[in-house]
């Protein structure tokens, strides 16, 4: 055990700058998913025959392993940190987008009307009552992202973008057990710390109205 | 104020509305009443354009509203639908104002407009106005649902079953208000609902639909007195009664089991008739059955045993009335003339029946306690 204490002690910048490059890549790809998946499904929810078809594709391309996506990553834009982000953020993209899109189809139709019949029109509607109705579970898929997504950031130090995937990959293959047991630790802790900090967000976002489920 | 001219709406193969046409004239209370289905939903819809008719146009204040952007002709259209109708998201306050804050009203005058409605309903400001739809009882929900529809004061105001799901006293108390709102703000509403009572109780002015057509557009007491069909006599149930025997005519309450005869009969027939059907004077028709006259057990045994038929002695003093004068007008004539029974003839002044004491007990009973006949 003390072994282990100073091992981190001796290796704390590197594991630092790991953990920071990890959430930077997290970060930067779901935001991206987020900028893409909230507004297709927003559209989508207006069109929903489009719609099942796009959710179909986005699920087939959601079941093709990483490791692949990676390769086809690496052959187009080369190693770094912006093939990986781009991969990343394609995954981080169907949670979000279903959701969104679920959430504001779901949002019951009477409101809808309801807001139709007093004279809103369908912008006024879409940010007045659909978006805020649908924003939990919007949030919801984001969560669902980002929780993924730091597991996923470990596969892309593979096309040398760093982050925790760096200290486990060289704990494998130069079989430092100390190496391994910090990345895959610290990945599991983030993962469990930014999915509480997101479920806080969502509860501060949610008007009190809204919590209290009739 | 709102003209239907000729509307007809489909949907799919189905004809909903059928040529409907009506007049609503500025400030009345109209409420539209019928069985499920027969369109009364479709046809408030088409006020605000919810739902476009395929035929006829829809006039309001003489101008064509399909000529009108929706959501200008919206926000004139205060707009209540049952239960679920207040954005959950949305503050009462907050709800209160959509349309106000739609029309860009200032703050100021926003929040103004909240304290003077919520005081209309005795929910003070400070205690309500802050608070979630979920955080409110039903009844105060609707209110507020309808507050929401009264804020930026539209002329016409469209309610569709917006108190279907509250507790009768809530309903009552809410009917109340409602109808009191109204007669105070001068609003010309249009208000459905499958309930009679509330039709009955809120309404100038009752059109009763079915299959998308019209069957009867009438006051609440004429559709009592008067219901122009089957279907509407059957949503009335009871209440019918109470006007009903007003208005019916004697026809309605005379006994057609007369006892007569004919004038050429003998004075010893008569008597056997009055003793068979235990009855102290009978009616002396001709042989095409007019009103001859009548004849008392009194008069037989004056005569004796004379021989002849009795049209020579009978009593032409008796009180003939047509069938269809009304049934309270016959019954202050019989109790008037203080006679026994007065004979209803038809057209043809053929006797059809009497009109007696018993007549008046059934018409009362009729009116007491619903159709017993
Ligand atoms: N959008 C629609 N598409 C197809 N049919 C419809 C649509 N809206 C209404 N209908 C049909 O039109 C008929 C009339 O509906 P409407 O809602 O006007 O009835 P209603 O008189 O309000 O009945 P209720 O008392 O049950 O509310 C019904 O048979 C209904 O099924
Ligand atoms: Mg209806």
């Amino acid at each position: 055990m003390s072994e282990f204490i100073t091992f981190l002690l001796d290796n704390q910048r590197m594991i630092f700058q790991s953990l920071a490059i990890h959430i930077h890549l997290v970060i930067v790809a779901v935001f991206i998913g987020c900028l893409i998946a909230i507004p297709i499904g927003t559209i989508l929810s207006r069109y929903q025959k489009t719609a099942k078809m796009v959710l179909g594709v986005v699920g087939i391309i959601q079941t093709i392993p990483g490791l692949v996506m990676l390769g086809f990553a690496l052959v187009f834009f080369g190693i770094g940190k912006l093939p990986a982000v781009i991969v990343l953020a394609l995954y981080a993209i169907l949670p979000i987008l279903t959701n969104t899109y679920i959430g504001i189809t779901e949002v019951d139709k009477h409101y809808k009307e309801a807001a139709r019949g007093i004279g809103m029109t369908s912008i006024q509607i879409l940010f007045k009552v659909e978006l805020p109705l649908a924003l939990s579970a919007i949030i919801s898929g984001i969560k669902i992202s980002t929780v993924y997504i730091i597991s996923w950031a470990t596969l892309a130090a593979l096309i040398g973008a760093g982050g925790l995937g760096d200290l486990i990959w060289t704990g494998l293959s130069t079989t430092n057990d100390h190496l391994i047991i910090v990345g895959a630790m610290l990945a599991a802790v983030i993962a469990v710390l930014i999915g509480a900090a997101i479920g806080y967000i969502q509860n501060l976002v949610t008007p009190r109205g809204l919590k209290v489920r009739r | 104020m709102i003209k239907f001219s000729g509307i007809s709406k489909s949907f799919g193969k189905s004809k909903i509305i059928d040529n409907l046409s009506f007049e609503v004239k500025e400030g009345e209370f109209i409420v539209l009443i019928g069985p499920s289905g027969c369109g009364k939903t479709t046809t408030l819809k088409m006020i605000n354009r919810l739902i476009e008719p395929d035929n006829g146009s829809i006039n309001i204040e003489g101008v064509d509203i399909s000529s009108v952007d929706t959501v200008t002709l919206r926000r004139k259209i205060g707009y209540v639908i049952q239960q679920i109708g207040l954005f959950p998201n949305m503050t009462v306050e907050e709800n209160i104002c959509i349309v106000p804050k739609l029309l860009k009203w200032e703050k100021e005058k926003c929040i103004e407009r909240t304290k003077e409605l919520l005081e209309l309903v005795s929910m003070p400001y400070d205690q309500y106005g802050k608070k979630y739809p979920t955080e409110l009882s039903g009844g105060q929900q609707q209110r507020v649902g309808v507050l929401r529809a009264l804020a930026a004061q539209p002329p016409i105001v469209l309610m569709d079953e917006p108190f279907g799901a509250l507790d009768p006293l809530t309903r009552d108390a809410l009917q109340d208000e409602v109808k009191a709102l109204q007669q105070k703000l001068n609003k010309t509403i249009i208000f459905v609902t499958h309930d009679m009572d509330e039709a009955l109780k809120m309404a100038d002015t009752i059109i009763f639909m079915d299959k998308g057509k019209i069957l009867q557009m009438a006051s609440p007491e004429e559709m009592l007195r008067k219901p122009a069909s089957d279907i509407i006599r059957e949503f009335m149930g009871k209440r019918i009664a109470y006007g009903n025997s007003q208005d019916l005519s004697a026809e309605a309450f005379m006994n057609t089991n007369v006892v007569k005869t004919t004038e050429n009969k003998q004075t010893f027939e008569c008597l056997e008739l009055m003793k068979r059907k235990k009855v102290n004077s009978i009616i002396v028709t001709n042989n095409n059955n007019e009103f001859r006259g009548i004849i008392t057990i009194e008069d037989l045994k004056k005569r004796g045993k004379i021989e002849g038929p009795i049209g020579n002695i009978v009593n032409e003093d008796a009180e003939l009335i047509h069938k269809d004068i009304a049934a309270k007008e016959a019954f202050e004539r019989l109790i008037e003339t203080k006679r026994d029974y007065l004979i209803v003839v038809d057209d043809e002044k053929q006797i059809i029946g009497i009109i007696n004491k018993t007549s008046m007990v059934k018409a009362l009973a009729d009116a007491l306690w619903g159709d017993l006949a």
